[in-house]
């Protein structure tokens, strides 16, 4: 269920109604019902891993904060855990119809599926097993309980976002290389699927129970809000990653309905839907016909590829995110800002505080500061901008070209720290270029990232990055022209974002008389009009 | 927000949409002389008009058969007789069926000048047109070769029995029968008219017309009474932008069963089943009248070779002379594209050298493979 289909907005329209009239913690179980009905619309076997990081994070973070877990929580989370392994893991969705009911019978049906039965079975030892052990986890001295559950936490969600995610990466990078050895040993792939998500919601845990673990807030005993704020569908499938600390509260307290933050809302979904339906969808032809070519292709093809890509991937992303803030808004949920104007940045340092800022943040609040930050001697500071950088390529995909995405940004990072500590060439550099050039030039740096980040493999980041150094005169443009929609909306975007600048707020239309917020939302729903009849893309982002 | 404000921006919302509603109805009319051809703005503005109103006005020109669109395309046996000889003086006479993408490889043979070509052809046709063509045409004149084309886009639109419904952006004015798969080999189901003037006659009377759209409610997949027939939703821009999404939603929904570019092609869907016997019975018929079949697969652009691999198996045990596109032009090679999709003219000369290379090496009408690699 895509946030730009007609589905979702139905979906949508049932659950917010529904949710006016409910009191507040009906509200909570009917958005918890919702978010589970909204992910179980990809798969529904993963609603079970969701359960358990939940289940995990929350007993966790109880034990480590008031050392231990009241009896109710522990069988309230225990039978959540067994029930919703039974619903989403043993029951086979796809073999179960009327008729196979009446034909082979409820009983067949359920025990067809061994590999279910046998995680069920697992699962329920597994708890039973914790609910034995809890009393002999509460005589382990404070300090040492607080950490290894942390620890214990922290390895299971990452050994869950390792197998997931990247096992088979792994895999074939190491066979590749006792390969070069000479042995040929046989290959240990796995057919797994990667659950929509997963990224998100494992960092998304991880910081709670971090966060609890160094006291920076006290953790929740009600298991409904804690699983609302693990599930909570606008911001499930891709973002943004709300800390804890920011969404539980606002979560377990009374919300009321302002027409302010709803008109609010509304805004944010359109310009969302404006930017991913007009813009993101109306490029995509033109992007695929550069990235996916096996044959030639013109300086400017490259050129006009990765521009478009630049755009997309902005429209895309800063889109869904605007969507999932507006659907938030609707339900009285105030989200943090995720994109502020990334493009118009000076720097790489500038960049990382306006693109996709609850990631960068996440990185540099968990990983980053952690490793040590700036605080302990210049080359530890680069190799912990390149640690983290890496790590944060890697999130995206495990795939080389998002690690040298990754490792690509650290070593700007890098080389702009290096440059700016020597204050006598920034300085003269500054007057040579300029604020707008320094703009202009990051643009370009950051342009060839995106390059990196969308080339599918080494070798199609070698033929576009050999083209666009040595192709220059070949002006001849073969790829797909973008949808009209696409560009018409992409100079009202520009004028949007300006305005944004000049003013400092991405509210400034509500300075704006009437008629000209009138002017400016009939632009934009025309726009996008036009746009609808782009070929309807899944977000970029779900794919992490 | 007081609101008196929010009404007072929503109605400035519906101003403004109107006046941009007519500003691009003022400043991009569609030409009313159908002599004058449209400029881009002036055709992206009225994709959305509804096929009854988009043919009603080309109706003066059908009918002084100057309609570019309303030339080809009938299968009447008066106008395939008439489909002259080009390319060489004499040699093997090759007929040629099929859509744009066959035009263009004609075209290239015909500009060789190995062989005398006969150019059957028309845009957008599927193969349910190009088959019917040639069951019409061979019995009219004998050809030495008959090619069949089909394309890997063009296997959903079987669904459809006029370039009406299937080309609701650019509607296409002739009509082609339904196949279906039977016990004797295919089921034909001819559409009401199929000529020019059956054409101008159905859209000239009402009851007609009105006979024919109720038949393509029971014999057309993409007929939709909301895209086809003329109302006042015609005079609004957005309003026509909004039809266009409809179609695209409401065509996506019938041809995603059929052929998408991320699962390919369903073989298990009755078009898929029908093509392949197509592509069989044409085979055979060509060969008991002293014609040797082949078949132009194209591969369309990011299409993958799904058409090749589809009907490969079919043509190896018929042993059908054939040639796909995908080796010359890779599916995922923009350069070899034009910008409206087809190849290049460069790449159509490529085709048709390879095709000639093949049909040389056909000495009989008997069974055999010849591999284009």
């Amino acid at each position: 269920m895509l946030f730009n289909s007609l589905t979702f907005f139905i979906f949508l329209s049932i659950v917010l109604t529904a949710y006016w009239l409910l009191p507040l913690r009906r509200q909570n179980i009917l958005l918890l019902v919702a978010s589970y009905a909204f992910y179980a619309f990809w798969d529904i076997r993963f609603l079970f891993l969701i359960t358990l990081t939940s289940v995990i994070d929350y007993t966790a973070a109880l034990i480590i904060y008031q050392g231990k877990v009241a009896r109710r929580e522990r069988l309230i989370s225990s039978g959540w855990l067994v029930v919703t392994c039974f619903l989403f893991v043993v029951i086979p969705y796809s073999k179960v119809s009327i008729n196979g009911l009446f034909t082979a019978g409820v009983w067949s049906i359920l025990f067809s599926n061994v590999f279910g039965w046998k995680i069920f079975f697992t699962v329920v030892s597994v708890t039973l097993l914790c609910n034995l052990l809890y009393p002999l986890v509460l005589k382990i001295p404070d300090t040492q309980r607080r950490r290894l559950l942390l620890v214990s936490t922290i390895v299971v969600k990452l050994g869950l976002l390792g197998f997931f995610k990247y096992y088979n990466f792994f895999m074939d990078n190491l066979y590749n290389l006792i390969a070069v050895t000479g042995f040929n040993p046989a290959v240990m792939r796995l057919n797994i699927i990667l659950p929509v998500a997963i990224s998100f919601y494992i960092f998304h845990t991880m910081s709670y129970t971090i966060d609890v673990y160094n006291n920076k807030m006290v953790p929740t005993t009600s298991f409904v809000d804690f699983t609302l704020f693990v599930v909570f569908f606008p911001l499930l499938a891709a973002g943004p990653i709300v800390r804890a600390s920011q969404l539980l509260p606002v979560l377990s307290s009374q919300r009321t309905f302002r027409s302010e933050q709803f008109m609010r809302g509304l805004h944010l979904i359109l310009l969302g839907l404006f930017k991913k339906v007009a813009i993101a969808d109306g490029l995509a032809g033109t992007i695929t016909h550069v990235f996916q070519s096996t044959g030639h292709l013109s300086w400017t093809d490259t050129v006009v590829g990765t521009l478009c890509f630049c755009i997309q991937i902005y429209c895309d992303f800063s889109g869904y995110s605007d969507i999932a803030r507006g659907i938030s808004k609707l339900f009285g949920i105030d989200i943090m800002l995720i994109f502020n104007l990334p493009y118009f940045s000076r720097s790489p340092t500038e960049f990382w505080t306006r693109w996709h800022i609850s990631l960068s943040s996440w990185l540099r609040d968990y990983l980053y500061i952690p490793l040590g930050g700036n605080r302990k001697g210049r080359i530890r500071t680069y190799v912990n901008l390149m640690l983290t950088m890496f790590l944060g390529g890697l999130w995206h995909g495990a795939a080389w070209n998002f690690v040298l995405w990754g490792v690509y940004h650290g070593a700007i990072l890098c080389i702009y720290r290096f440059i700016d500590e020597t204050r006598h060439v920034t300085n003269r550099v500054e007057s040579f270029i300029g604020g707008l050039g320094k703009g202009i030039l990051f643009f370009i740096l950051t342009c060839y990232g995106w390059l990196l980040f969308r080339a599918h493999s080494m070798s199609a980041i070698l033929k576009l990055t050999t083209n666009l150094f040595t192709g220059f005169g070949d002006f001849t443009i073969n790829v797909a022209k973008p949808m009209p929609a696409a560009l018409l909306g992409i100079p009202l975007l520009i004028i949007y974002e300006i305005f944004t600048y000049r003013f400092k707020s991405d509210k400034f239309y509500q300075r704006l008389s009437p008629s000209l917020q009138g002017f400016l939302y009939a632009s934009i729903i025309l726009v996008l009009v036009l746009g609808l009849r782009n070929a309807p893309a899944q977000f970029i982002y779900f794919n992490f | 927000m007081v609101l008196s404000k929010k009404i007072y921006i929503v109605f400035w919302i519906i101003v403004w949409l109107v006046v941009f509603d007519c500003c691009i109805n003022i400043l991009f009319p569609y030409p009313v002389d159908t002599e004058i051809l449209p400029n881009a703005f002036q055709e992206y503005f009225e994709y959305g008009r509804s096929v009854e109103g988009k043919i009603k006005r080309k109706l003066p020109s059908i009918e002084r058969q100057d309609a570019t669109q309303a030339k080809g395309g009938w299968l009447d046996t008066n106008r395939l007789k008439c489909i002259p000889i080009e390319g060489a003086d004499s040699g093997k006479l090759i007929t040629i069926y099929g859509m744009s993408h066959a035009n263009a490889f004609a075209q290239a043979m015909i500009k060789i000048a190995s062989y005398r070509i006969r150019n059957i052809t028309t845009g957008g046709a599927p193969p349910n047109w190009s088959y019917a063509a040639f069951q019409m045409d061979h019995k009219l004149v004998h050809s030495d070769v008959a090619v069949l084309s089909v394309m890997t886009i063009g296997v959903a639109d079987m669904l459809g029995t006029s370039g009406m419904t299937a080309f609701f952006e650019h509607p296409y004015t002739y009509t082609f029968p339904h196949y279906e798969i039977s016990d004797n080999g295919l089921t034909m189901e001819m559409p009401p008219f199929y000529t020019r003037d059956g054409f101008i006659s159905c859209f000239r009377d009402p009851v007609k017309l009105k006979r024919y759209t109720q038949w393509l409610s029971q014999n057309d997949a993409f007929y939709s009474e909301f895209l086809f027939k003329q109302g006042l939703t015609d005079y609004s821009v957005i309003v026509r932008a909004l039809k266009r999404v409809y179609f695209t939603t409401f065509v996506y929904s019938k041809t995603e069963k059929i052929y998408t570019i991320e699962k390919g092609f369903n073989e298990s869907c009755n078009e898929v089943n029908v093509l392949k016997r197509i592509i069989h019975e044409f085979a055979q018929t060509a060969r008991t009248n002293n014609i040797v079949p082949f078949i132009y697969i194209v591969n369309n652009q990011l299409c993958n070779d799904d058409m090749y691999q589809l009907l490969k198996p079919q043509l190896e045990a018929d042993k059908t002379p054939f040639l796909s596109t995908h080796i010359i032009c890779p599916p995922s090679n923009p350069a070899v594209y034009g910008s409206d999709g087809h190849f290049t003219i460069e790449k159509d000369h490529e085709l048709a050298l390879a095709a000639i290379k093949i049909i040389s090496g056909m000495d009989s009408v008997a069974p055999k493979q010849i591999i284009f690699e």
